[in-house]
């Protein structure tokens, strides 16, 4: 299992900041766009239209910035968790 | 009129004139009775964000109002209100998009504007990265102008300080298929035949800081007004440079007499008289304030001929304020009320056209877009 976790300023209404994947994805990124059915209110904060990460939203795996690894094409293992979090250069 | 509701059940009598004031931490709202004399004050709506949109739609039975937003983390979209900005919502999921093969990405909406009358669906929106949506649905899905989103001037159009944003859309009363739309940087475009093509509509706006000072486009453009009477006469703020045109673009000639300064972003039509034009000259691309720290807003009565400074009620001294491109609106009742903010927070209004001014509010977030709405 996968696990994302959101802000609450990003998530919807009805949306849960803790989201569990039991599917399996080979990245970051994959995981990610998997938002588009498990939190469609906060995909679009994440990613712009072109796939790409916002400027000032970082995203951790575990406790590393994918800034300084692979990007959305870091790998992402069972058991991960993937952090969105508002940077500090935002607001 | 884009910002005007029509059903008497809209407000109540006591609260029938709503000006929206969008701030870079949220959005303020003040209610008024016609006379304009006291008003109160609502919001922040949209805590945190940046509110460079407004607009007022009452051509349906229900009006719906409109804003662009900009959150600094997660980015732009777009709200509505049907209780006149009482409370705001947003789909899941925006439809302002630019498609996969532009290779662009929304930054920001900087204008809304609702269609003709007898277009009621119809409505549009301009953007940075500069182009200009359309939606045929009432404002729930929208889908960017092709003509603008392939032009072939559209790779050399470049940003100013604000950013490369589409944020003049002029549409003729009388004629379906023409539009004026203003680009910073890019200059103006006029489009007769629906949006299909696009035609620069620069001739006479110079361009400071290029080494050609008239090139067929790239005028950094920050504000163009028209009135419906008379909709082929456009009225020009330049980065440097204060134009009129009689000929709905073709041509511009400068107007810039006796102002402090021709470089200035705000700029408004009076509602009722196309003669009547606002704007709040600013000392310089450098030093973007006031002239002499005195807040005057100037405005002509003659077209252009002649303009007068507007100091009653305004601080005079001290004053090193800035309103930028949308940062002044009006009324559509009579006399016309004028409404204006500042990048330090301030909001001023006018209840006699301008000729005194009262001060609405200190101490807001810098204010970067003003709109009004009025219901009779």
């Amino acid at each position: 299992m996968i696990v994302i976790e959101l802000p609450p300023s990003l998530i919807g209404p009805n949306d849960r900041g803790r989201i569990e994947l039991t599917e399996q994805f080979a990245t970051v990124g994959d995981a990610l766009r998997s938002l588009e059915t498990h939190s469609p209110a906060a995909i679009d904060g994440v990613l712009d239209e072109q796939g790409n990460l916002r400027q000032h939203v970082n995203v951790f795996l575990d406790q590393e910035n994918t800034r300084f690894l692979r990007g959305l094409d870091t790998p992402v293992t069972d058991g991960s968790t993937i952090f969105v979090i508002g940077a500090i250069s935002g607001g | 009129m884009a910002f005007f509701a029509e059903s008497p059940n809209d407000w109540k009598m006591s609260e029938n004139v709503m000006v929206m004031v969008g701030t870079m931490k949220g959005a303020f709202i003040f209610r008024s009775d016609k006379k304009r004399t006291k008003w109160t004050l609502e919001g922040p709506h949209f805590r945190g964000e940046a509110v460079y949109a407004f607009a007022h739609d009452s051509r349906t039975r229900e009006p719906r109002t409109f804003a662009g937003i900009n959150n600094g983390f997660f980015g732009p979209s777009m709200a509505f209100s049907t209780d006149l900005g009482k409370s705001w919502s947003a789909p899941d999921r925006q439809s302002v998009k630019f498609p996969e093969d532009s290779g662009r990405a929304l930054k920001q909406i900087w204008q809304i504007v609702p269609g003709k009358e007898g277009k009621d669906d119809v409505m549009f929106c301009g953007v940075e990265p500069a182009c200009l949506f359309v939606s045929r649905d009432g404002g729930t899905t929208w889908s960017p102008n092709e003509g603008l989103l392939r032009h072939e001037h559209q790779p050399k159009w470049q940003p100013g300080a604000g950013g490369l944003c589409l944020h003049t859309i002029i549409q003729d009363p009388k004629d379906p298929d023409r539009m004026l739309i203003a680009i910073s940087s890019g200059g103006a475009y006029r489009t007769d035949d629906g949006g299909k093509s696009w035609k620069a509509k620069n001739v006479g706006v110079r361009a400071e800081f290029l080494p050609d000072k008239h090139p067929e486009f790239g005028q950094c453009v920050h504000k163009v007004v028209s009135h419906p009477s008379k909709p082929e006469r456009l009225f020009l703020q330049n980065h440097w440079g204060l134009y009129r045109s009689d000929d709905w673009g073709d041509s511009w000639h400068d107007i810039a007499n006796e102002v402090p300064s021709d470089f200035g972003f705000a700029m408004h039509m009076h509602p009722q008289n196309p003669d009547t034009v606002y704007i709040v000259p600013l000392e310089s691309d450098q030093f973007r304030c006031t002239p002499e720290a005195k807040l005057r807003v100037y405005r002509t009565t003659d077209a252009g001929k002649s303009w007068e400074p507007l100091t009653r009620g305004l601080p005079q001294s001290d004053a090193y304020e800035t309103v930028l491109r949308d940062g002044m609106c009006g009324d559509s009742i009579d006399p016309a009320g004028i409404y204006f903010g500042t990048r330090s927070g301030k909001v001023f209004g006018s209840n006699d056209s301008g000729d005194s001014w009262m001060e609405m509010a200190d101490g807001l977030p810098p204010v970067v877009c003003v709109k009004v709405a009025v219901s009779e």
